[in-house]
């Protein structure tokens, strides 16, 4: 962790559920879920298509209220987005905008901050660097591939300083190199950073090669099937953390709770 | 340098040939609604080079841009406020259809006696004819913003004035700007038909007096006029979108 970084936070779900209304009455998608996300960790949350896990994300984020439980941070219930959140949606096409330059839109959430001009273009700076976009500045994110715009929106979580970084399916409209890549970046910025990671995805190896705890989600309604502790050490390395014998356990363990 | 030629050459070579057609079928033409066509140009000459410029072509113009920047200014900052509160939406919305379906010249003589005969008379009446797509589309687009684009804003604790000027105007804005586009060929139509009604001046009382006098070349040289007026403010509504919207004609066609 550097000196300017925020202190992580830790996250609480508690019997949180969503119901959304429907012509047949009210549908349940998530059933008195209960997790919890530890200061400083990464956890991955891993759940079939259709499984709520953007709902679960929104509600996470404060962005949604839940039908009924809680989410709080650090003790505290959220019924907004908290100060200090870092957000990443799958669709980057639509999350960063085309009108503005990756500076601006790396910028622009700080431009509410309070902070100067001159730390501001620090930020934006020392953020592009560290996801490897430096000299992109000037162009627009149309210009760019579909991975480095998704750089640049983890570039504009970054420059926040984030206390919790959240990605809802991050690398699910990318191709399968790009997406390891920006899986390795993850890696990197949270243990420069040391921020608390939370991240939806329904790839099962993902889940298990970025986290230190992943929660399984299954079923319909969507209820916590397993929360499985990934034990595999760091700096974990795409060819030998998935080559670990562990890694197959896990994924059989993760498969197993999906399924039952 | 040729290539700008030649892009002038396939999109003006249509209107060329028609205006020679129009030159070789109208040449001997004894008929009088349809003088010879060398006859209206020479008219046109003598009507516009530079003798009613002043009387006639400057006031159609301000008050073609008067009204046109109120009908913009009022319809984008109405339909901004409407589309972003959906309750006051759905009570204004009978309101504006009802508004919008009333000829707008069946109001000029009350419009008259409200206002006189004068220029704002006029301003007002061509801003409330041409108003209603820049209003209608700029709620629409305001609507139906991207809910992700407002997560993101929401996430990152964007104020509402910063949302609103550099995330939900931005948004909006290609639909906004098909809307003007539309709004400008209404307000040009109102120019005409608020000069036709009690005036001096004008494109439209120029074109009326012809008819009324019987100088039929005067006639069809108004009308040239107001066509050519048409394309210039049309061409120079294309100029300034396709600036400030570079980034959504690029971000379309890469």
């Amino acid at each position: 962790m550097t000196s300017t970084d925020a202190t992580p936070v830790e996250l609480t779900a508690t019997d949180l559920t969503v119901t959304y209304p429907s012509k047949s009455g009210q549908v349940n998608v998530l059933d008195k879920l209960t997790f919890e996300v530890p200061a400083g960790e990464i956890v991955s949350i891993v759940g079939p298509s259709g499984a709520g896990k953007t709902s679960l994300l929104r509600c996470l984020s404060g962005l949604m209220l839940p039908s009924a439980g809680r989410v709080e941070i650090d003790h505290l219930e959220i019924k907004e987005p908290p100060a200090g959140l870092g957000i990443v949606f799958q669709d980057y096409g639509r999350s960063l905008f085309p009108w503005m330059d990756v500076r601006s839109n790396v910028e622009l959430p700080l431009r509410s901050m309070g902070i100067s001009r001159n730390e501001r273009m620090g930020l934006v700076s020392s953020s592009l660097a560290e996801v490897g976009l430096e000299s992109f500045e000037a162009l627009y994110p149309w210009q760019l591939s579909g991975g480095m715009q998704q750089r640049v929106a983890i570039a504009r979580a970054l420059a926040c300083r984030p206390k919790v970084l959240m990605m809802d399916e991050p690398f699910a409209s990318v191709d399968a190199q790009t997406r390891f890549d920006l899986e390795d970046l993850v890696l990197k910025v949270h243990s420069t950073h040391g921020m608390t990671v939370i991240v939806v995805t329904h790839d099962i190896d993902e889940s298990i090669y970025l986290a230190q705890r992943v929660v399984v989600l299954g079923g319909k309604p969507s209820t916590v099937r397993e929360v499985i502790r990934v034990g595999l050490d760091f700096p974990r390395e795409q060819i030998s953390t998935r080559g670990n014998p562990e890694f197959g356990n896990l994924r059989a363990q993760l498969f197993s709770a999906l399924r039952r | 340098m040729i290539r700008i030629s030649a892009r002038i050459a396939n999109s003006l070579w249509l209107p060329a040939l028609l205006m020679l057609l129009w030159l070789v079928v109208s040449a001997h033409s004894s008929s009088i609604y349809f003088p010879p066509l060398t006859n209206i140009l020479s008219q046109f000459r003598k009507d516009w080079i530079f003798a009613n410029i002043g009387k006639d072509v400057v006031p159609s113009v301000r008050n073609l841009l008067l009204g046109f920047i109120l009908a913009s200014i009022s319809g984008v900052v109405l339909g901004l406020v409407i589309g972003l509160l959906p309750t006051l939406g759905k009570a204004v919305s009978p309101v504006i259809h009802f508004l919008r379906a009333i000829p707008p010249p069946i109001l000029l003589p009350l419009a008259a006696v409200l206002l006189g005969l004068g220029t704002s008379m006029k301003v007002v009446m061509i801003a409330f004819g041409g108003v209603w797509p820049t209003l209608i589309s700029t709620i629409d687009a305001t609507l139906s913003v991207d809910p992700v684009v407002l997560d993101t804003a929401r996430a990152y604790h964007i104020p509402l004035w910063t949302r609103l000027r550099r995330i939900v105007l931005p948004q909006a804005s290609p639909r906004i700007a098909a809307g003007l586009r539309t709004s400008l060929q209404l307000c040009i139509f109102m120019v005409v038909v608020s000069e036709m009604f009690a005036s001096k001046g004008g494109l439209g009382f120029f074109v009326l007096d012809a008819e009324q006098t019987f100088a039929i070349k005067q006639l069809w040289s108004g009308i040239l006029m107001l066509g050519l007026l048409g394309i210039v403010a049309n061409s120079a509504f294309s100029f300034f979108e396709s600036r400030i919207l570079r980034w959504y004609f690029m971000s379309q066609n890469k």
